[in-house]
């Protein structure tokens, strides 16, 4: 029930807040958690658990549960003890199956409880036959809330954020750290996955005054530093490597931060571990940690008359809080036979609660329906053994269960921290931590108010270090715990089982015996078989008993058996805040806006947008393609391929750092010519090719393809450093803007525009020449990739668009036309030019392409060279051709296309690298791969098309127009 | 011999720099245009240049120096270079043929000035440097990526030069503009810099 105000509430009692849970209102206060206000109005069942639908309370209340997780209209799986409670909410059980979660049509399941034993999903899936039906039903029966496939896309922002010292967990040690590091000059961030700072220190107080005031004091240290940020409401996702740690918020909005530190200080505490004893899953069972949190930060009593079942001295702390909260407690029972804590024994004695020692609860005792406790029943136990014979049973309305603790090490295994288990405190504690990440408080095995405090500072002081604060101080002396906070076999096991040991997943002792028994007997593949650790809580509540009784079963210990593997995320993330908000950066030339107004259609071109062709009203896409290349060959085109590497190198050793690198030669380029030039990898494929131009005898400029020039001036860069040539490279592929202006009448548009004397003498094919166009200070190749008459005329890029406005202009007499790049492509295949990455795949060689010509073997070395060399002696296995299809009428059903395959005696012999329909000659052409046998001119080659049918084509050796490379040396 | 109207240089931030009007909480101004120069060398050529053209140069790699009366010097590597801001230093190297173990780099920048009081938060969410630990003492240039583009930064007291690719400053500018809109108040202008002592502030 709700109690009036408690000192140091998490609670705005002054705003009330309406809610539902399964259709009935209830109301809470602001500052509290879903749990929280449910439990408040005496809510006892929040759930059903995930197999057997058992009726299910709440257990930790620490962000843990399977048992509180609710959906809201299309989001599933809220978190309850961790999301707080907002107005209108309208909640539901995740995990029912009609008669909502009072009535559930589910619980019938626990009646096949014996049918449904451990390793089921693998024994049904063990039969093929039946594998359908098993996976329909485990479709219908499985899973956890809905989701609604229309949620709309959240745009999450994601942020980096740096601190000289990140702590992660705001409790008693973590403050002493901070403050600690701050003290020392250390930019700190405490990053806390609860509301408000404080950890145990606000709930495990045992009644005491002094413990809230030491955590009070604390406080204010943290809030009066200046360099300490305080985030809340925040976890840390994971550890990745350099101090990298998610931070990831509560709310559903909110960034997701991406932390750097110098130093890592983990004070995560640890997650307080269920007793395993028969219907320890009963609603009214809880850990005595989430008892203590209900009444002091929520102000909550949360059983009238509660029984404490302990191992340590937090148990005895928990009876005394529940006496505070009015509650009677019905006793105490302690696992042990002696213990340290005599004063606060004495103080329970004092409350005139009966303590029990070396005594068990071996089975909470249902009330109706199994949704309450009505009763504990209790035996002697020694040895791990209880005595079933003589049980005492005690009335309560409720168990509360402080038997031990397992550290919340999940960052610290991800910082690949090496851990031990400490017999002394029953825990994995670290052994060697990584350089720059320190740890403290319960994860580091100290659990005394006392000793956190201690062993906090050291920690502080140490990172502060570490991040180049401060100076290296003497050892600090943590002292050792005077008894083990937790017990090594807090487990019975009852004949009758129901005894959980994993809550998620509804994994009994016996199911983890069975599983052992059967082999699994490794606690990585007890874990997949068995499924605990698998559920919501990824056994932050079960991984430590399951251990345990894996260790006891195969007589290891503990340490023997080691741990599962802690993999981030620590709780789930929502997909939300995981994408983010994206960029993938988009380049785009100079003329982009040109293109656009001229209604380009795009094409995705490595990092760029290209024009694919340029919109015509009521024409098709080929239309307007096959009109911009009839214009090309017609009278002139113009096309942007500023997207093309621009590459430029300087110094004396400039023509010999080029041998090197193509496979031609340079060194006897003539200053103003341009030579074609093929790239090759070590192995001889090749993987680049451009033009080459020499501007002066030690200065060349270059291009690459589009999509290679990041890559090829990557390359160069390295072959630089490691060749030690006197030179310089730079890469201008963004400096230039660059069009190619095309066809018979492209002189006559140019002259319009230069003094250059354009005439083919003094401007031969091939040639490289600067000069002024427009007034613009240009460089200019003549080049014929599309087969006609035509200049590469490159410029600096904030004069791009008035060359393009210019040549525009000059050429509107001729009918001048922008061509996109699949006019280019069709052009170029008429005249069986190669596209490197196209025609060519990560096996192909020059040889392959017939760039024989190219290829100089003579030359002392050049990359690849080795490579080729060997090759040449082999025979080939394919060739690049070029291959001519039969006209086939305007309504052929299908039409070969490109990647279809050549078939040779039924074996595939090849395949179509390019293809198009030329308008030219009225029929298909392609490039294709075929064995080197039939390359001759008029072999016959079965395509097959993608339906499987067959169609003969013709090889052809290429040019397919203009085979005399007449054209490209005709201009008006 | 043709005679042309003086072509017009245009920014490469033109088409996006006055389309986006949101409010934000950081002020972006273009400086695309302003005079620029960039050299690299092998061994001291390009140091030893720019000083005998009586340049002053940065000590060490990213580092950067006021030119006088107006503009800077990055030093961007050991023997690479940025000029910019000052039209004068610019014309005059430009007129200067570099030697041979010098090869000049044309510069055709999306620069670009943030300010404002969201600046912080916009860095953190685009750029993984922590800026906030750079001593503005040292003038650094960092060299880095922002929303996934190459990037050269000048961080200052109270704004940023930030020079990319030109090919990407449109994807730049809308990136930074979009994570900016999503900032809260005040609002944010959208500015062209047309008066050159606006520059920079670094």
């Amino acid at each position: 029930m709700r109690l009036p105000s408690v000192e140091r509430e998490w609670l705005n009692r002054a705003q009330k807040i309406e809610f539902s849970f399964e259709g009935r209102p209830y109301e809470g206060y602001a500052g509290d958690s879903i749990s929280s206000a449910l439990w408040a109005n005496g809510v006892r069942v929040l759930g059903r658990s995930f197999k057997y639908h058992r009726p299910r309370g709440l257990l930790s209340l620490a962000n843990h549960d399977v048992n509180a997780l609710f959906q809201q209209g299309g989001e599933p799986n809220i978190r309850g003890d961790a999301r707080p409670l907002e107005t209108g909410m309208r909640l539901t059980a995740v995990n029912t199956f009609g008669g909502g979660v009072a009535h559930d049509n589910g619980r019938f399941l626990g009646l096949l409880s014996r049918f449904l034993p451990v390793g089921f999903y693998y024994k049904a899936f063990h039969t093929k036959a039946l594998f359908p039906l098993w996976e329909k039903v485990f479709r219908l029966t499985t899973g956890l809330g809905k989701v609604d496939f229309a949620t709309p896309r959240k745009r999450t922002a994601k942020s980096y954020d740096f601190c000289d010292v990140l702590v992660v967990g705001g409790g008693p040690s973590g403050l002493a750290a901070a403050c600690a590091a701050a003290k020392a000059g250390a930019r700190v961030v405490i990053v806390e996955e609860n509301a408000r700072l404080g950890g145990s220190g606000v709930y495990q107080l045992g009644a005491d005054a002094q413990r809230a005031a030491i955590l009070e004091a604390l406080l204010q240290q943290v809030e009066a530093a200046d360099n300490i940020r305080v985030l809340v409401d925040h976890y840390a996702a994971g550890y990745y490597k350099d101090h990298w740690l998610p931070l990831v918020a509560h709310a559903a909005d909110a960034p997701l931060r991406k932390m750097r530190a110098k130093s890592v200080i983990v004070a995560s505490g640890a997650f307080e571990q269920p007793a395993v004893f028969r219907a320890n899953d009963l609603p009214g069972v809880m850990l005595a940690s989430a008892a203590q949190r209900l009444f002091y930060r929520y102000g909550i009593r949360p059983l009238e008359n509660p029984l404490v079942l302990t191992a340590n001295a937090d148990g005895y702390r928990a009876a005394l809080d529940m006496a505070k909260s009015g509650a009677r407690v019905a006793a105490v029972v302690d696992l042990r036979g002696t213990h340290a804590a005599n004063d606060l024994e004495q103080q329970v004695r004092a409350q005139n609660i009966p303590i029990h020692v070396a005594a068990s609860v071996v089975e909470a005792v249902p009330g109706p329906g199994g949704k309450s406790v009505i009763a504990a029943r209790v035996g002697a136990f020694a040895d791990g053994k209880a005595a079933f014979g003589d049980l005492r049973e005690i009335p309560c309305d409720g168990i509360l269960m402080s038997v031990g603790w397992a550290g919340a090490a999940n960052l610290l295994y991800q910082a690949e921290t090496r851990m031990r288990y400490d017999d002394a405190v029953e825990q994995f504690v670290p052994e060697h931590l990584p350089e720059g990440v320190f740890a403290c408080g319960k994860v580091n095995g100290v659990h005394t108010l006392a000793a956190k405090l201690i062993d906090g500072e050291r920690a502080g002081a140490a990172a502060a270090v570490h991040a180049g604060f401060g100076a290296k101080g003497e050892g600090v002396e943590v002292p050792a715990e005077i008894e083990s906070p937790s017990h090594p076999w807090p487990i019975i096991e009852h004949p009758q089982g129901k005894n959980f040991v994993d809550f998620d997943e509804d994994v009994q002792f016996k199911d983890i015996a069975n599983a052992i028994q059967e082999g699994f007997d490794n606690i990585e593949l007890l874990k997949r078989y068995s499924t605990s650790g698998m559920g919501p809580s990824q056994g932050k509540h079960s991984n430590m008993n399951v251990l345990r009784i894996l260790a006891r079963l195969t007589g290891k210990t503990p340490a023997e058996v080691g741990t599962t593997t802690a993999r981030p995320m620590y709780h789930p993330v929502s997909m939300a805040a995981l994408a983010g908000r994206g960029f993938s950066p988009e380049r785009r030339t100079p003329l982009h806006g040109r293109h656009a107004a001229l209604g380009a259609e795009w094409l995705s071109a490595g990092a760029w947008q290209r024009p694919a062709y340029y919109r015509q009203d009521g024409k098709t896409a080929q239309e307007c393609i096959h009109a911009e290349a009839a214009a090309v060959r017609g009278g002139v085109g113009l096309i942007d391929v500023g997207t093309l590497g621009k590459l430029e190198i300087r110094g004396k050793d400039a023509a010999e750092f080029l041998e090197r690198v193509y496979v031609s030669r340079y060194a006897n380029l003539k200053v103003g010519m341009s030579r074609y030039a093929v790239m090759c990898d070590e192995a001889g494929v090749i993987i680049d090719d451009g033009v080459v131009a020499r501007l002066a005898e030690d200065h060349f400029y270059f291009t690459t393809t589009t999509s290679g020039a990041a890559g090829v001036y990557a390359e160069l860069s390295r072959l630089h450093i490691l060749w030690k040539l006197e030179v310089t490279l730079v890469n201008h592929t963004g400096a230039y803007a660059a069009v190619n202006l095309a066809g018979q009448k492209s002189r006559a548009v140019l002259s319009r525009l230069t003094d250059l004397d354009l005439s083919g003498a003094a401007f031969p094919y091939l040639g490289v020449r600067t000069g002024e166009v427009a007034g613009i200070p240009a460089r200019l190749l003549r080049v014929g990739f599309v087969g006609e008459w035509g200049y590469e005329i490159h410029v600096p890029a904030t004069y791009g668009g008035a060359l393009w406005d210019a040549l525009m202009t000059a050429g509107a007499a001729e009918g001048i036309r922008p061509f996109g790049v699949e006019a280019q492509r069709l052009l170029r295949l008429e005249k069986g030019h190669i596209i490197i990455g196209q025609d060519s795949d990560g096996l192909t060689t020059p040889l392959d392409l017939n760039l024989h010509w190219a290829v100089k073997m003579e030359k002392p070395f050049f990359v690849g060279q080795r490579s080729l060399a060997i090759l040449e002696k082999k025979p080939a296995k394919q060739r690049l051709v070029g291959l001519v299809f039969p006209t086939l009428p305007n309504d052929a059903r299908e039409k070969p296309q490109e990647c279809n395959l050549v078939i040779e005696a039924g074996e595939i012999a090849g395949r179509i690298t390019s293809i198009a329909y030329s308008p030219t000659l009225q029929r298909h052409i392609a490039l294709a791969f075929v064995r080197p046998a039939r390359i001759r001119p008029g072999e016959r080659v079965d395509i097959r098309l993608s339906s499987g049918d067959t169609l003969t084509a013709e090889v052809f050796v290429p040019p397919f127009y203009d085979p005399e490379n007449l054209r490209q040396k005709i201009a008006d | 011999m043709h005679a042309f109207v003086a072509p017009v240089a245009v920014s490469p931030l033109v088409e996006v720099a006055f389309a986006n009007g949101k409010p934000g909480a950081v002020v972006f101004v273009d400086h695309s245009l302003t005079p620029r120069y960039g050299c690299k060398g092998k061994g001291k050529g390009a140091a030893q240049w720019l000083q005998s053209l009586g340049l002053p140069l940065p000590a060490a790699p990213n580092r950067w120096l006021p030119l006088a009366e107006e503009g800077l010097i990055a030093r961007l590597g050991m023997q690479e270079f940025l000029i910019d801001g000052n039209a004068d230093v610019v014309a005059r190297l430009q007129a200067s043929p570099p030697p041979a173990d010098v090869a000049a780099v044309l510069r055709q920048d999306a620069a670009l000035e943030l300010s404002g009081p969201g600046l912080s938060e916009l860095l953190l969410q685009t750029c993984a440097v922590d800026f906030a630990a750079l001593d503005l003492a040292e003038q650094p240039v960092v060299l880095t990526r922002m929303t996934g583009v190459g990037v050269t930064v000048i961080p200052g007291a109270s704004s940023y030069r930030i020079w990319c690719d030109g090919t990407y400053g449109a994807a730049l500018w809308e990136s930074l503009y979009a994570v900016a809109a999503d900032l809260p108040e005040p609002p944010a202008q959208s500015l062209h810099s047309t008066d050159r002592s606006s520059e920079h502030d670094a």
